[in-house]
């Protein structure tokens, strides 16, 4: 446990000095702002648009925005942009280590290859969730400021399940460390995992069950037409999936020649 | 919708927006300071390229070059 502290600490550091809780941070915070504000004004603006285009204006009916529109924004934002570049910034965090072969150096000091990975995928997934919390806050303030939504209940149940897919991408973005030779190999395994998790959505049998069904489910609680209980499923699976992509992780990284 | 009912609406949220054009210019000026630091070479494409990327993709340029052009091993 005291290594996994020691490491779980450098790896901290490292995401810090690399700048990758900056850059996240950044990222998701432009969400969090953006997302209520354009939910909330975009129908407006393309009301005006349409208005000044030629032949008397277009005239086109949208309906009001309601508050679960910058729910939808936020983390479609998220599953999205803000996935994508999570992965692009944590693919290295393992292949970069076995390239230079500060892996090697710290096994031979008796560190267990098992504690080395684990300590890797709780600092992402610390990394990523702490840039997540912060932008929760300022989205819920924005969502204050411009729907006048006072946050709770059914709102807060959806961000904090998302935040379980975030740990899955964590999960995801390590196995596909792990196995890679190099960084470039990460980013496409990396993403081909989130592909083929995205995919799963579309296969009829396990679709209310899958990561992708977490955030849909989640949405779809939030205009009334689902129950709390229905995010149960989808949250058991992606938490056990992300267990199980890091044992995968560490299984394969035990056997593996460095 | 007439222009002036649309600039009632607007207006009042320009407070509300400036800490995203902070976000927005912060990551420019950080991406911009990072590409031309002189011992740390751009990675994947020459520095020019990378500044028009910078400069002309607004907020996806500086945050790509930060994540992937960015050459950290020379920082350190």
């Amino acid at each position: 446990m005291r290594r996994f502290r020691i490491l779980f600490r450098k790896e901290m550091t490292e995401n810090l000095r690399r700048r990758r809780l900056l850059v996240l941070g950044i990222v998701f915070l432009s969400f969090a702002i953006l997302s209520p504000m354009s939910a909330k004004y975009m129908p407006d603006l393309v009301q005006w648009i349409m208005s000044t285009t030629e032949g008397g204006g277009l005239q086109l009916t949208m309906p009001p925005p309601v508050p679960s529109d910058s729910y939808v924004q936020f983390l479609k934002n998220l599953t999205q942009m803000g996935v994508l570049l999570y992965m692009l910034l944590f693919m290295g965090a393992v292949t970069e280590e076995k390239r230079k072969g500060s892996v090697v150096l710290m096994l031979t000091k008796g560190v267990p290859r098992s504690t080395f990975l684990l300590a890797k995928f709780a600092s992402s997934a610390a990394t990523v969730l702490g840039a997540y919390v912060v932008s929760c806050v300022v989205f819920l303030f924005y969502q204050w400021l411009t729907f006048q939504e006072t946050p709770g209940g059914d709102g807060l149940l959806v961000l904090a399940s998302f935040g379980a897919y975030l740990v899955l991408m964590a999960g995801v973005t390590l196995l596909a460390g792990t196995v890679a030779q190099s960084t470039a190999m990460a980013a496409v395994g990396a993403l081909g995992g989130y592909f083929l998790l995205s995919m799963l959505s579309l296969l009829p049998v396990v679709k209310d069950y899958t990561p992708s069904a977490l955030v849909d489910q989640g949405l779809l609680l939030l205009v009334g037409k689902s129950m709390a209980s229905e995010l149960l499923w989808p949250l058991v699976a992606t938490l056990g999936l992300s267990a199980a992509l890091v044992a995968l992780a560490v299984a394969l990284f035990r056997k593996q020649e460095l | 919708m007439d222009i002036s009912t649309l600039f009632e609406k607007l207006v009042p949220l320009i407070p509300y927006l400036i800490p995203l054009v902070l976000l927005q210019y912060g990551l420019l000026v950080w991406a911009l300071v990072a590409l031309f630091k002189p011992k740390a070479p751009p990675r994947l494409l020459n520095r020019w390229v990378w500044f028009a990327i910078v400069l002309l993709v607004n907020m996806i340029g500086p945050i790509l070059f930060l994540v992937i052009g960015r050459n950290q091993d020379e920082e350190e």
